[in-house]
């Protein structure tokens, strides 16, 4: 059984416009894969039905066994989303309140609230600004909270939409490195961009969308060579025939 | 990177930071009723005790001073109207209408009333963790019936949260609307109407974006609390600020 399962998935907004078209996909545990497509292809909206931010119109959304319509609250504790817009993510005044909201949604003890937050914050290495207003971060700050967020409440997936968006070059760095770890402690990752130059050398799997469906699905350098075909920049290295390079290096 | 107001929390570890937020709540609510009711000798006592409440809890009055100038034109209204609506000594005519020395007395004393209570709230958002705000609200309202204290907290939660929000995008509307020329524009109420749709418009998708984080994250109203202790100190606080209002209710 694959930890993510998608069925003939379509989902179509109050306004008529049908932006998923029967999606199929499979994502094994562990694997690192990158959606990519242009604005409006679909990505964040395939994102959002993993863990019950959106319905499917048709089709079906299964995360580890659990159907996501029927169980979004369990689905939510296995796909952790960091959303596109981290000013948007943050609840907390600070961001020690921030990082204990979900945890504090589960109910649990404030001791283990505590133990739990001091942890994520040390993984995304904030500790030292607990106490601060998450307004007074930087972008990639800003962005690493989103995370930490997120990685409190233990998932096995996390998802990233559009997560270099809006960082500067070390902003970008320390989200890459962030996520690249992730990875290595044997998270799921799914990150959405338009930019595949950031990313493309930690993925393995390369998924392009356009027009709400999925048009290619494979190993990275067996199908970017299409990319420009659905409106995507084909990464540098690949251009110029070179190996590919990672941001983080 | 935003600009934090002087309503946002701002971490400390003096004795007004300490204190339980729940006794801070009462102390404010005292303050505010007393504020009302004091004459001009109670009101300089209950000033006196706020600065130095702000100053212990290195809060800078000079900082809290600029930001309050966004109220200056509603005061100045109230002043204003007052000044023009009381009956008593005429000092100078407007028209037809009289600006008398009762009516400024009652407008001074009025605005320095509601700047008093403006500067308490910043005291208390400054020094208090939003998520301890939001439990003592629920512990005051949970034994009410027909409310929903988890809830009412929580909005209140929000509500703080938002304020620094609501401020950043009004300042970026106002600077993107004056690259584009609005001073240029006389009339008040068009300025007004280009500055508030889409600060209403922005305002509102931040909501739902948050509304979404927020249940991307499981939010549910039975949700762990955080702990709230009350200490010798927080009634000696208490006390304290029993004593400071009472020459004000005795006053009534």
């Amino acid at each position: 059984m694959s930890l993510i399962e998608i069925d003939h998935l379509s989902h179509r907004f109050a306004n008529g416009h049908l932006a998923l078209d029967r999606v199929t996909l499979r994502v094994e545990e562990g694997c690192f894969a990158v959606i990519v497509g242009p604005n409006g292809s679909g990505k964040t909206t395939l994102l959002r039905h993993l863990n019950g931010l959106l319905f499917p119109s048709s089709g079906e959304v299964r995360v580890a066994g659990i159907s996501v319509p029927d169980n979004p609250d369990q689905a939510r504790q296995v796909v952790g989303m960091v959303f596109q817009n981290a000013d948007g993510q943050i609840v907390g005044e600070t961001v020690i309140d921030d990082v204990a909201f979900g945890p504090e949604n589960l109910g649990l003890s404030r001791m283990e609230i505590n133990r739990m937050v001091r942890q994520a914050l040390e993984e995304v290495d904030l500790v030292e600004l607990a106490d601060q207003s998450p307004y007074a971060l930087s972008g990639g700050e800003k962005r690493r909270l989103a995370i930490a967020g997120v990685m409190v409440m233990k998932p096995r997936v996390v998802v990233f939409d559009e997560p270099f968006s809006n960082l500067d070059y070390p902003g970008i760095r320390q989200v890459l490195a962030q996520i690249v770890r992730l990875h290595r402690n044997g998270h799921t990752i799914l990150v959405t961009t338009h930019d595949l130059e950031k990313v493309i050398a930690h993925a393995d799997r390369l998924i392009m969308m356009a027009g709400g469906q999925v048009v290619r699905d494979g190993v990275p350098h067996e199908v970017v060579g299409d990319s420009e075909l659905f409106g995507i920049r084909k990464p540098c290295a690949f251009r110029m025939g070179l190996e590919v390079e990672s941001w983080l290096t | 990177m935003a600009d934090l107001t002087v309503f946002s929390f701002q971490p400390g570890s003096s004795r007004v930071h300490l204190l339980d937020a729940r006794v801070k709540l009462v102390c404010t609510a005292l303050v505010t009723l007393a504020g009302v009711a004091a004459d001009p000798g109670a009101l300089v006592a209950l000033s006196g005790g706020l600065v130095i409440m702000m100053r212990h809890a290195r809060l800078s009055v000079k900082r809290l001073a600029r930001e309050l100038r966004l109220i200056l034109f509603f005061l100045a209204i109230v002043l204003v109207s007052r000044a023009l609506t009381t009956p008593g000594h005429p000092l100078v005519a407007v028209g037809d209408a009289m600006i008398t020395r009762e009516g400024i007395v009652d407008g001074v004393l009025i605005c320095w009333r509601l700047t008093l209570v403006i500067v308490l709230g910043s005291l208390l958002t400054a020094t208090t963790r939003p998520s301890a705000i939001r439990a003592a609200v629920h512990w005051f309202l949970h034994p009410l019936p027909l409310i929903s204290g988890r809830r009412a907290a929580t909005m209140m939660g929000l509500l703080l949260r938002f304020i620094p929000v609501i401020f950043e995008q009004a300042a970026e509307t106002r600077d993107a609307q004056r690259c584009r020329g609005v001073n240029l524009r006389k009339n008040p109420v068009y300025r007004l109407k280009v500055f508030a749709v889409p600060m209403i418009r922005r305002t509102f998708e931040h909501a739902d974006n948050l509304a979404l984080a927020m249940a991307a994250r499981g939010y549910r109203d039975d949700r762990t609390e955080p702990d709230l202790t009350v200490t010798r100190a927080d009634w000696a606080a208490f006390v304290g600020v029993l004593c400071l209002c009472l020459p004000a209710f005795v006053s009534i």
